[in-house]
């Protein structure tokens, strides 16, 4: 059974094995949030989970035990709703409105620094190129409804739910849900999910320090990594990664973790935390160990993960933290998009080369290209030198052609941004050393 | 109240998720269906064995062709799509068996249990091998769906004695329609014992006609109903649902929904149509245009659709609005087993614009002109004998839009080439386009439109009207007409449309519903106002019917009564590291002739330009052996919020037209159709090179770029 909160009453649904979109639509006849894609593109299904804007077809009916979810129904009527229906309606913001519930809810539920840029990432709309929208929210500044975002969702300690995932190997640990919900498709009924919100550990949620590494908790949310200010001071890289995670609607349930369990060679994630030599922590009811997250990684959508075991977080040594690095996305559009390929380069100080750097998408795992960071720390770093070093990186990758791009360009463009984020990263450097 | 903006009638309502789309309705005791999907592009079908699935859990029938009690063909110009295929499928979309179940989940099971014995045939997936002698015959008459040959003179002396002329080859992508709403509907037997179906469409007569075929019934036993729903951009106009919906209902007696899965509907459903485009566009040494020779090739894919027309369309857009000494335009429309192209905004046009627009900045350069002045020394006029043949009737009016243009920041002066980055690393330029864009069916295909407006004995009025209302606002502009002629609010007037049960205001498309129907409407509320006034009481309902005259006609479908004409530049950064483009700034200039209301014209203007966004710079199929591989949101590249700029301008330059007493001109379409060209042209500003191929992606311009830097 389980049980939460829909527009301030109290549903119980039997069975599990459902998104959130199909018992609103389907089981409640509740059709305010619209069936557009069932895969959290397009953002028609926009509803707030503990006040945050979520896409319902990515939602499984067992991490809401103890949420709170508001539909367009309900926030309709509220001030706030009412206001941004009526900026839309007024300013010629619907066509043909499929698609305006869904907005609603993202823009009510924004972060409160969010344009309608920020914001409606997460919602394709076909009938008003974004124009009379952008012109609507202006016009509708009501303040974001935040309400608690911790609710009462866990009710198993960690060595409880460690037991239970030890002895039940069929079990799979579900966080935010929206790589394996769409990968089960029509299938998702036949899995048995374990809902990660339930463990009562707050350590997977947080950054912390630990001997003068930072700590980042597997279950935080790309959103919260986007906000927080730890992590903009100390690992603005992963800032930059979150931003071009999704959108809204799929950074406020999609974790860190679940980026790395996933191990995508597509998954912006990756390359970030090979380049800043981050550790996974994996714990087990018997056990924890701590690997690099290059080791951990070994294959397309294949990690060192044991039957059993956690993701707990990841461990950012101290050498890394503060100091310059950059992440550029190259994705077929400006957002919500998968990469064609990525490039993680951080600044270490202790490094031969000076820095460590990680191409994503252009091999089946994060690609280090040694033979070029090796060629990187014996020369003048001019641009006959980083030229000479691109061709070794170019090499050295193996991309692929696929629908999304071709083997040549990735190469040839993995070439260009490697130039362009060593010319930055090293004067950069420079300045710092010069100042 | 013509010429204010209102909020549309039904806007707060979608906006609060209150408003029933198709994809939202249900009956009870309804009955789910599933399709299966031939899934390979030519095959002959050896067998279909449905045993096993018709005994699956939850499954109420099985339909094949056999079951199929009138004709096993549909199709909007000519039957000649099977319902249920029989002997054979031609793409990988064709529908095999229909499954009814008591659940979706149990239908979608149920369809992987059906075995179907396949001989695959040879597969023809390039339109350019169509009419080679050994190609497969796709189409019952061959390969060949359609032809035209237009223009006048002699174009092969007047591009020989040209001092300049431009050549350019070109293919065009696969557009999808990605409306929001996918194909939905529901379909029960109503109280008349009529088999009811309620869908999103855009055009309810048409629907019935083809259904009533299906099923081998009168007309009046089948009824159509299109609410507003979540777009359609022409992919609404062919049968989607609404056969298979019947064809339940009839076995069953049940009441039915289907609603298609994104995957079905971008895997299968029709598209704009690929064209292979080659143009010969020539001048003399002052600049005057000579010559225009275009070839066009369109892939109409397995099945005619709207074929012919969008390619009579294009072949009589393709010269442009200029005057040329001589012009030869020939076009064909082939069968291949691509998929199944039809209707999509802008109809044709989007595809041969790409031909004139670029060969115009080609020229200009060539012979050191500025393009606008170009272009404005050889603007059509009044009088004037257009490309393809015809006479265009009234001024072109783009000198009009053109004096507003230099006023703006973009075309004020015209920049140099230039190959220097920003310190952004991105090269910087400027492009633009002129777009003339027919509106109403063309010559021979326009019906015309009838409405009634009645008063009740309460006194409120209704419009009575079959439009379907696909999004863009058309009843609000309806109902803004009639109050004005009324003097009453635009809301006072109650809606009744949408259905085969009211007036036959026939389709919403080709730009057509505020022209056409809009000046029926005019005239019901003319005539009812007449009745008022002369002070007749009680209920009242007054009928009119509005057709343009058309004056002569070049082919079926051609010409078109009136042409609504725009300019419309871009400013776009390509960054030299990536070869991303980046749209910074758009800003059009359109003549919207009479505007009713001037939110919805600027909304379709700005909505278009998106869709021409994606058509120039990321949308295409991706396709192996005719299965098309991005059918998803997540690998069908559309524009989001940050793929549009935030600094897009519309200006209104408004001349009424003289083809329809309102004066007005059809604009749905012309926002969508220079956005490529316009990119084209700025890219070639920063690249010195005209692409082959659209949408130019990042992989076409990198080497391109990557040359052009070294």
């Amino acid at each position: 059974m389980i049980t939460f909160q829909l527009n301030d009453a109290p549903v119980r649904i039997a069975h599990g094995g459902k998104t959130l979109l199909q018992v609103l639509r389907d089981d409640l006849h509740l059709s305010g949030a619209k069936t557009g894609c069932g895969e959290g593109e397009c953002g028609a299904c926009t509803v707030l989970v503990d006040g945050r804007p979520v896409c319902s077809c990515l939602v499984v009916t067992e991490t809401l035990q103890g949420a709170t979810v508001t539909t367009i129904e309900a926030l309709a009527w509220t001030p706030t709703g009412a206001e941004i229906c009526s900026a839309l309606a007024r300013a010629g913001g619907v066509q043909c409105g499929f698609c305006t519930p869904g907005i609603v809810m993202a823009w009510a539920g924004r972060h409160r620094d969010d344009t309608p840029d920020d914001a409606l990432e997460g919602n394709l709309c076909r009938c008003t190129g974004y124009v009379k929208i952008r012109a609507a929210l202006e016009q509708a500044p009501c303040l974001p409804q935040h309400r608690g975002t911790v609710s009462g969702k866990a009710d198993l300690s960690l060595q409880d739910g460690l037991a239970r995932l030890a002895q039940n190997p069929e079990l799979v640990p579900i966080a935010g849900g929206t790589d394996l919900v769409v990968r089960a498709g029509h299938a998702l009924g036949a899995l048995r999910l374990f809902s990660l919100e339930r463990l009562d550990a707050p350590e997977l949620h947080q950054v912390f320090w630990e001997d003068g590494n930072l700590v980042i908790g597997a279950l935080m949310r790309w959103q919260d990594i986007l906000h927080n200010p730890v992590i903009a001071r100390f690992v603005p890289i992963l800032r930059d990664v979150a931003h071009g995670v999704g959108s809204p609607q799929v950074r406020n349930a999609a974790t860190i973790g679940g980026n790395v369990a996933t191990a995508s060679p597509a998954g912006d994630g990756l390359p970030a935390l090979v380049a800043l030599q981050a550790h996974v922590r994996l714990i087990h009811r018997d056990g924890c160990r701590e690997m690099p997250v290059a080791a951990f990684i070994t294959g397309a959508g294949r990690t060192q993960r044991r039957a059993g075991e956690l993701i707990a977080g990841f461990v950012i040594p101290a050498k890394c933290l503060g100091q310059p690095q950059l992440f550029t996305k190259v994705g077929p559009r400006r957002a919500q998009a998968i990469s064609k390929l990525s490039l993680a380069t951080v600044g270490v100080p202790d490094d031969p080369a000076g820095i460590s750097f990680a191409f994503g998408a252009v091999g089946p795992v994060p690609m280090t290209c040694p033979k070029a960071h090796h060629s990187l720390a014996s020369g003048m770093r001019d641009d006959a030198h980083l030229n000479a070093v691109a061709d070794l990186a170019m090499s050295e990758i193996t991309p692929i052609d696929d629908m999304r791009s071709t083997a040549a360009y990735r190469r040839r463009v993995a070439g260009n941004l490697f130039m362009r984020h060593c010319r930055v990263l090293f004067s950069r450097t420079a300045r710092r050393g010069g100042g | 109240m013509i010429g204010q903006s209102i909020q549309k009638w039904d806007a707060l309502d979608k906006a609060r998720g209150a408003f029933p789309y198709p994809s939202d309705l249900y009956r009870d005791r309804c009955v789910h269906l599933r399709v299966l999907r031939a899934g390979r592009a030519h095959a002959r079908i050896v067998s279909i064995n449905t045993n096993v699935a018709r005994q699956a859990s939850g499954v109420v029938r099985v339909l094949t062709h056999a079951d199929i009690p009138g004709l096993n063909r549909f199709g909007l110009i000519a039957p000649d799509q099977p319902v249920l295929c029989h002997d054979r499928v031609r793409f990988c979309g064709d529908a095999v068996a229909l499954v009814v179940a008591e659940s979706e989940q149990e239908a979608r099971h149920a369809c992987k249990l059906i075995h179907v014995e396949y001989e695959d045939l040879p597969a023809l997936l390039d339109a350019r091998q169509a009419l080679a002698p050994d190609a497969p015959q796709i189409g019952p008459d061959g390969n060949l769906c359609h032809e035209v040959d237009l223009g006048f003179g002699d174009v092969d002396a007047a591009l020989a004695d040209s001092a300049h002329v431009v050549r350019l080859t070109y293919s065009t992508g696969r557009q999808e329609h990605a409306f929001l709403e996918p194909e939905a509907g529901i379909a029960w037997r109503d109280e008349k014992q009529r088999i009811a179906i309620t869908c999103g469409g855009q055009n309810p007569f048409a629907d019935q006609k083809q259904i009533a075929a299906i099923l081998g019934v009168p007309l009046e036993q089948v009824h159509v109903s299109h609410p507003p729903m979540g777009g359609a951009f022409g992919g609404k106009e062919d049968l989607n649902v609404q056969a298979h919906l019947a064809l339940a209902v009839h076995a069953t007696g049940r009441p039915a929904r289907y609603v298609y899965e994104r995957e079905e509907s971008i895997g299968y459903s029709v598209k704009r149509h690929r064209f292979e485009v080659d143009v010969a566009v020539g001048c003399d040494a002052t600049g005057r245009l000579t010559g225009f020779r275009a070839g066009l090739l369109a892939d109409t894919g397995a099945y005619m659709t709207l074929g012919p027309a969008v390619l009579v369309l294009a072949a009589e857009h393709a010269s442009g609005p200029y005057r040329f000494q001589a012009s030869r335009i020939q076009g064909k429309a082939v069968h291949t087993n691509t998929g199944n192209a039809s209707a999509f905004r802008g109809f044709g046009n989007p595809q041969v614009i790409l031909g004139i627009e670029q060969a115009m900045d080609a020229l200009a350069a060539k012979c050191g002109q500025n393009p606008i002045e170009f272009r404005v020394q050889n603007l059509l006029r009044g009088g004037d004998r257009a490309g393809a043949g015809h006479i265009v009737r009234n001024d072109v009016t783009l000198p009009r839009l053109i004096a507003a243009a230099r006023n703006g920041p973009l075309l004020r002066a015209p920049e140099a080439e230039t190959l220097r980055p920003d310190e952004d690393g991105r090269l910087r330029a400027t492009g633009f386009a002129f777009v003339w864009q027919g509106f109403g069916l063309g010559a021979g295909a326009e019906p015309g439109s009838s409405v009634t407006l009645r008063r009740d004995a309460n006194g409120q009025f209704w419009l009575d009207c079959s439009s379907a209302d696909l999004g863009e606002g058309n009843l609000s502009a309806f109902q803004q007409i009639a109050a004005s002629m009324l003097g009453c609010a635009a809301h006072d007037i109650g809606l009744d449309s949408g259905s085969t049960d009211n007036t036959n205001s026939w389709s919403t498309n080709a730009s057509r519903s505020v022209v056409v129907t809009g000046n029926a409407v005019a005239k019901a509320a003319r005539q009812l106002a007449v009745r008022i006034d002369a002070g007749e009481n009680g209920a009242l309902a007054e009928t009119a019917h509005f057709a343009p005259d058309f004056p002569e006609k070049l082919t079926l479908g051609a010409p078109h009564v009136g042409y609504s004409y725009g300019i419309q530049a871009v400013r776009i950064a390509l960054d030299t590291a990536t070869a991303n483009v980046t749209v910074e700034e758009v800003e059009t200039w359109l003549d919207a002739g009479t505007v009713i209301n001037p939110d919805g014209v600027t909304g379709q203007i700005e909505g278009g330009l998106a869709q021409g966004l994606g058509f120039a710079l990321s949308e295409d199929l991706v396709q192996h052996e005719g299965r098309v591989l991005n059918n998803r949101f997540s690998s069908y590249i559309l524009p989001t919020i940050r793929d549009v700029p935030v600094d897009v301008r519309v200006h209104l330059i408004n001349h009424p037209d003289a083809s329809n007493p309102l004066g007005a001109r059809g604009i749905a379409e012309v926002g969508l159709t220079p956005a490529a060209p316009a990119i084209a042209n700025a890219l070639a500003r920063c690249l010195g090179h005209r692409f082959e191929q659209f949408p130019i992606t990042p992989e076409a311009i990198l080497p391109v770029m990557e040359n052009a830097l070294s």
